[in-house]
């Protein structure tokens, strides 16, 4: 495996992991010692962007980064894939990076197929949780359209019926904003 | 379990063209994606996750009623020669036959169902029928599915559906293709605009040997490429549309040659039998040139009608990995040619000269437009 800052064999590998959110840098000993990663204290991996190789970063201080840029060298918690390994793959790590890159792969599905959501076959243990799942993803939609349309009275109804149904159903829906 | 050389005496049905309607479309095959959540996909996996996981997929694919006494073997123990033997004969893939340990592939008996362990996915199913019945595939392999799913935790995903390893695959994990014989088309030079019209479509059309328009043995596929957004049911109505098109045109195609330019296919087609009849150093590229010939022969009534199920066992004999299975050693290539050339010989010997009933006159031939691309 290459360095992430040079073309050296990296050797050293560091992995981050702060409010579940996993992160991980492959170096080189050189780029290791200058970033900071042998020193146990000094060194933290950039919230979503690394804090490495920046030339303004001061060494051996801590880095949180908040933009969310394409350089994200997240990792999915299931299998430490970045998601920049599937420019080089073609493949995900595992069925979690799904979860996990949900944003990033939705982005590159664009013209691949016909469409953006699953309307084929379900596993039958599956299928109880599934159309709940889609009957309220069909009920908040409801509420939003008639929110758009100041319809308010059917965005009240439609919200008592996902009342309703998530009463009757163990799955608990995000509460819809008031209009 | 079934053994590899019980596999190799039986061929199944749809590899030698049993169907009466496989003049032009010779298979129909689906393919499912499958994987276990929380599972590493296989690519990503080290290979003592690859390992650790096999048993416990092999053991409930091999549970499957349908895959009673299955040939079932894990890749390192089959000698290259297998492995090439198995990708001719579409029961493997090219990646599948490149891994070792870890992975591995069962075929049931009649090997119309076959599914490949830790390949690009943890599980992808497959079943094969002869001639157009993709729905009928489908079928079969939705049962084997719907067995596993009871067993096997799916990665599944309430927006995305059934997860696999290429974003390519998401969705239903459903690949629908078929294999097309189409020399009609490619001799009156229309095979350009037909790929082109169904490429528009969203389905990808590839030859079989070869690569591009100037496919060997004038043999393509046609399959689909979007798999998320749509059910198995809508991907395969179209598929099948589309097929039922372009074997509309490559029918018209044939009628139209022999309207046109009879002079000219009855030359083709003798010439291929008296070369296939009496060659004996002949390579790959002319081989499947002419066998498709003499099949294409067999439907326009020269040959015998059941030469196409000759042509098809013939198509698959004649290649490097079951040659030199036959010769139970590796060949160089020319010594495959001899080989190649004396099974044909030996098969084609009694198949009667063409007769060539659709000379009547001397006719002119004209040059009309195209038939219009197939359109759903």
């Amino acid at each position: 495996m290459q360095c992430d800052h040079c073309d050296n064999k990296a050797t050293v590998f560091y992995t981050q992991i702060i409010d579940g959110i996993s992160k991980k840098a492959s170096l080189c000993e050189p780029c290791a010692n200058k970033q900071g990663v042998t020193d146990p204290d000094g060194f933290l991996l950039g919230k979503d962007t690394p804090a490495l190789g920046k030339p303004s970063a001061p060494k051996s201080i801590p880095q949180l980064e908040t933009s969310m840029g394409k350089e994200s060298t997240r990792c999915c918690p299931g299998c430490g894939f970045a998601f920049h390994d599937l420019k080089k793959t073609g493949r995900l790590g595992c069925s979690q990076c799904y979860e996990f890159f949900r944003k990033e792969i939705k982005n590159n599905l664009g013209g691949m197929h016909k469409g953006t959501s699953h309307t084929g076959r379900v596993p039958e243990g599956m299928l109880k949780a599934f159309e709940q799942r889609q009957h309220l993803e069909q009920l908040q939609l409801g509420i939003n359209e008639a929110i758009d349309s100041e319809d308010y009275e059917k965005a009240a109804a439609l919200r008592d019926q996902i009342s309703k149904f998530s009463a009757d159903t163990p799955e608990q829906p995000e509460h819809p904003d008031q209009p | 379990m079934m053994r590899f050389s019980t596999l190799m005496k039986h061929p199944a049905d749809w590899m030698t063209g049993t169907d009466a309607d496989s003049a032009i479309v010779l298979t129909s095959r689906i393919r499912l994606a499958r994987n276990i959540a929380g599972a590493p996909f296989p690519g990503w996996a080290r290979k003592e996750e690859r390992v650790a996981i096999l048993p416990t997929l092999r053991e409930q694919v091999e549970a499957i009623p349908e895959m009673k006494d299955a040939f079932s073997h894990q890749l390192n123990e089959l000698s290259s020669i297998q492995k090439q033997v198995l990708v001719e004969r579409h029961l493997i893939s090219r990646e599948q036959a490149a891994r070792g340990e870890g992975s591995a592939t069962v075929v049931n008996r009649n090997q119309t169902l076959s599914v490949m362990i830790n390949e690009e996915d943890h599980l992808r199913l497959q079943s094969i029928r002869s001639g157009l019945h993709l729905r009928e595939a489908y079928e079969l392999i939705a049962k084997l599915d719907s067995e596993l799913e009871k067993v096997l935790p799916y990665a599944f995903d309430h927006e995305l559906g059934y997860l696999t390893a290429c974003p390519t695959n998401v969705g239903t994990g459903l690949r629908a293709s078929a294999m097309l014989h189409l020399p009609g088309l490619v001799i009156s030079d229309h095979i350009g605009q037909v790929i082109q019209a169904v490429a528009k479509l969203g389905l990808a059309v590839r030859g079989i040997f070869g690569e591009g328009t100037e496919s060997l043995g004038h043999l393509f596929q046609i399959s689909n490429q979007s798999t998320l957004g749509e059910s198995e049911d809508d991907i395969i109505s179209r598929l099948e549309r589309v097929i039922q098109r372009v074997r509309e045109q490559e029918r018209s195609a044939r009628i139209k040659l022999i309207e046109d330019d009879p002079q000219m296919i009855a030359d083709k087609i003798s010439r291929a039998f008296g070369l296939l009849r009496y060659a004996y150093v002949i390579d790959s590229k002319e081989a499947l040139t002419h066998l498709s010939l003499i099949r294409l022969g067999s439907d326009m009534g020269c040959f015998p009608r059941d030469s196409i199920k000759l042509c098809d066992s013939l198509l698959m004999d004649i290649e490097p990995a079951h040659l030199q299975h036959r010769a139970e050693r590796k060949l160089s290539p020319e010594e495959r040619d001899t080989m190649r050339a004396e099974i044909i010989r030996s098969r084609l010997q009694n198949l009667p000269s063409p007769v060539i009933n659709f000379i009547t006159d001397r006719s002119s031939s004209s040059n009309t437009p195209p038939d219009s691309p197939p359109q759903t």
